[in-house]
């Protein structure tokens, strides 16, 4: 075995002096010899054997396969075992040399199961130098690192962020509330939707992710009132993104209707708007030009309208706010006008209040 | 026009062609014909939107393997594309090989036979692109794959339907046609048979209304366990010449046999690539089962960290595992087939059995496959592999599946290896066909719905010209 032992200084050019050329497969040359150079003033082996021993002890993520091949390998000196393996070549870097090796027994299927990673002889050779170069006697499992919080992705926009108690939000069927989220770029395929410590069922799209909840977990999140924090996760890499809080607001009692009857359908009206405006003007001005009012309730159906004079108005439902088009506002006259909803299915109609035209 | 036929039906509906089953074969069978100016009637025996009051006609019985027959049919328009997933991929070459599978003939048309019509058929299903190679993807995209030059594998790409809902999304063509009559809550029940074809058929609706149908040509589309029922259900079973009605049943397994470590931020995901929905498999390129394996990003493993990737001399990269999910192509059993048991649903007709025959030994090459994926890409120095199962499952296992019903009544060159021939034909009824998953004598990866439309485009060109006379 040819040996040479070199002194090295930092910034001398040893290289030239290397005897292999270094083209490893899916390596650069540049980083195979990076990976060889020595950190400071000391004796460095460049013979092949030196070239293992320097490898093998700056090894990492060794801890659990490099002990478990120690055993598997049963070999006294597993860096000559590996040295006699390796294809010679004086023109072939070490590297190069490794990769074919571990080819060969590959396709011969000289293979070791460690914990089911399925590893060449050479490799858990190489392993179980690594073990004895950096005295790692005990197989370790490697434990899971806590999560670094960083904007990994970006967020164009994302929702439903609130829901009513008992109220499913973003049905997606079987009884699922489901998120999404708009994004500018690619999300890594690994991430996942967190709600609470639940990891949500997350999908990918161009353009968006959703997650949904299982029937129960929905179950269980729409009857907890209370800001339910969602974060995307990176699995792979142990990144968190917090995406915001799904927050479920507290039923509110059911409205009490003019004859004096619990509604069945409506929620008290907490607040509404606009309750008045001069004549002729777009009150609550929509971008068409068009005057709008707004409800906040706890509760309606989707299908419910509201009226104003009892002519009913086109109406949009969503959770927690009712909001309807007057398209007739220039000819609302100088007096009180009623406004109320009404829920054509049950047939329930519930006041609201009186909008004053000055 | 479409009718609810529990509201108005007439003893007698006629049509240059009737269609049994509203799914999307039958809806682009009926508006390719329509196309052509052909009368069409297409009777769906669900509702429009739900399946009306017949829900309870598919319960069935089950044996064999465990198989969740309840989990995916849906009985009203549009069939069970009202909740596809939307994954789209013609059939490869390597799938229509006449090649015998376990001594029964594959497919007897080629590819290219069928490769205009699945052109056609992305635009019904509103696919992208009808390229299926990876020349669609950018050099920078191909780039970031695997390069699986110099093993026996490939990478495959699928599209994504939006999913189109069939029945939502063609109603309005459907209603508005002034040659398709549709007609739902109405059910075929009964073939009028000659010795050599269909002279009439009834239909009957769940509250007792009854019509008979005339039609030149009579096509059922009902899916790949309907198909075979309804045949079965007559008292001359149509093309059972050689027995082959509801057998050889299959469907695309699952089979997850570990995972791999490789470089980072591989698109093979879907939702990877910008503008484009795609998501990439690794198949075989000519060995073993034409099964594929999908790459799913997964946590660190706790024996083999990431850092080890890291090493200069194992990669030097970035490291994720992939958790890998296999998609395996079926073997045609004869025994694994649908039969009728005695039990009769609320239309007369006797009821489904199913007896899910898919053996331990068919799990063999599929174990084989990813072994030959596990030394093929470990001495290219791509991947590590893990192997988390390599036994196959017992047979009283539950394994997931595609809920892909096919092979009930198969294609073939012969009326001895078959139920129709290779236009659709059933082989002994002049004026019967068959549309459907149901027709597939073999499958690989792809999931059936493209297929389903562009055999139904192709099968609208072959009756368009049998009118004609």
């Amino acid at each position: 075995m040819q040996r040479r032992w070199l002194l090295k200084s930092t910034g001398l050019a040893l290289i030239g002096l290397q005897t292999a050329t270094l083209t490893g497969c899916n390596r650069s040359t540049e980083t195979a010899q990076s990976a060889q150079q020595p950190q400071s003033d000391q004796v460095v082996d460049l013979s092949p054997r030196g070239q293992l021993d320097e490898i093998a002890s700056n090894l990492e993520g060794v801890e659990f396969v490099g002990p478990v091949c120690v055993d598997e390998t049963m070999a006294n000196d597993p860096l000559a075992e590996l040295l006699e393996r390796l294809p010679a070549s004086s023109s072939m870097a070490i590297t190069e040399r490794f990769s074919n090796s571990m080819a060969l027994d590959y396709a011969n299927n000289e293979v070791f199961d460690i914990g089911g990673w399925q590893l060449s002889r050479s490799e858990c050779l190489l392993l179980a130098g690594a073990a004895l170069a950096q005295g790692l006697r005990e197989p370790t499992q490697s434990r899971e690192q806590n999560l670094v919080f960083e904007d990994f992705v970006n967020v164009e926009r994302w929702g439903p962020d609130e829901t009513i108690e008992g109220e499913i939000f973003n049905e997606v069927g079987d009884g699922r509330g489901a998120f999404w989220v708009r994004v500018a770029e690619p999300v890594p395929a690994s991430t996942r939707m967190v709600l609470g410590e639940t990891t949500l069922a997350t999908h990918f799209e161009p353009g968006v992710m959703t997650a949904s909840l299982e029937p129960a977990h929905t179950q269980s999140i729409i009857s907890s009132p209370g800001m339910h924090q969602l974060v995307m996760v990176d699995i792979a890499t142990n990144r968190a993104q917090v995406l915001g809080h799904l927050t479920v607001r507290r039923k509110p009692p059911a409205a009490i209707l003019a004859d004096g009857r619990t509604s069945s359908v409506f929620c008290e009206v907490e607040r509404w708007g606009p309750d008045h405006a001069p004549l002729g003007q777009a009150f609550n001005e929509q971008p068409d030009g068009s005057a709008a009012f707004w409800v906040r309730i706890g509760c309606a159906p989707e299908t419910a309208v509201l009226e104003l004079d009892s002519r009913p108005l086109p109406t949009t439902v969503r959770s927690g706010l009712v909001t309807a088009r007057v398209p007739f506002y220039a000819d609302l006259s100088t007096d009180d006008h009623s406004l109320a909803i009404y829920d054509q299915e049950s047939g329930e109609r519930l006041q609201i209040g009186l909008f004053r035209v000055l | 026009m479409i009718t609810d036929a529990l509201i108005d039906l007439p003893p007698t509906l006629e049509a240059d062609v009737a269609i049994a089953g509203a799914g999307p074969g039958g809806i682009v069978l009926a508006l390719e014909l329509s196309k052509k100016g052909r009368k069409v009637l297409l009777i769906e025996g669900g509702g429009s939107d739900d399946p009306g009051p017949g829900a309870s006609i598919y319960d069935n019985s089950t044996s064999g393997r465990p198989y969740p027959l309840d989990g995916s049919r849906l009985r009203w328009l549009g069939g069970t594309s009202n909740h596809w997933g939307g994954w789209v991929r013609p059939f490869d070459d390597r799938d229509f090989t006449d090649e015998p599978v376990n001594g029964l003939p594959g497919w007897p048309i080629s590819a290219a036979e069928l490769t205009p019509h699945y052109e056609t058929a992305a635009s019904w299903c509103e696919v992208d692109s009808a390229n299926y190679r990876l020349d669609s993807l950018s050099t920078e995209n191909r780039e970031r794959l695997l390069d699986l030059s110099g093993t026996r594998f490939v990478n495959r790409l699928f599209r994504f339907s939006p999913p189109t809902r069939f029945g939502t999304r063609y109603r309005d063509q459907l209603a508005s046609s002034d040659d398709i009559d549709c007609r739902v809550n109405l059910n075929l029940t009964t073939l009028i048979q000659s010795d050599s074809g269909v002279r009439s058929a009834t239909a009957i609706t769940l509250d007792g209304k009854q019509c008979e149908i005339r039609a030149e040509h009579f096509v059922v589309a009902m899916g790949g366990v309907e198909n075979p029922r309804f045949l079965l259900n007559q008292q001359a079973v149509p093309g059972n010449q050689s027995d082959f009605v509801g057998r050889c049943f299959m469907d695309h397994f699952g089979f997850s046999p570990g995972s791999m470590m490789s470089r980072a931020s591989m698109p093979y995901p879907r939702g990877q690539i910008s503008s484009q929905d795609i998501m990439l498999v690794i198949a075989p390129e000519s060995i073993g089962p034409h099964s594929c394996f999908t790459l799913t990003p997964s946590r660190p493993d706790d024996l083999l960290p990431p850092a080890y990737w890291s090493n200069a001399i194992i990669a030097e990269r970035d490291s994720t595992i992939y958790r890998i999910g296999m998609i395996n192509a079926p073997t045609p059993h004869p025994e694994s087939r649908i039969s009728l048991s005695d039990d009769r649903d609320a239309l007369g007709l006797r009821r489904t059995h199913l007896h899910w025959h898919l053996p331990e030994t068919d799990f063999d090459p599929v174990i084989e496959l990813y072994q030959a994926l596990v030394s093929d890409l470990s001495s290219s120095g791509y991947a590590r592999f893990k192997w988390t199962k390599q036994s196959p499952p017992a047979e009283t296992d539950f394994v997931g599946v595609g809920y892909h019903h096919m092979g009930t009544t198969r294609m073939s060159a012969s009326p001895d290896t078959g139920v129709v021939d290779a236009n659709c034909r059933v082989w002994d009824r002049d004026n019967l066909f068959m549309l459907g998953s149901s027709l597939f004598p073999c499958a690989g990866f792809a999931n059936p719905t493209l297929t389903i439309a562009a055999l139904a485009t192709r099968l609208a060109g072959h009756l368009n010209q049998r009118l004609e006379g």
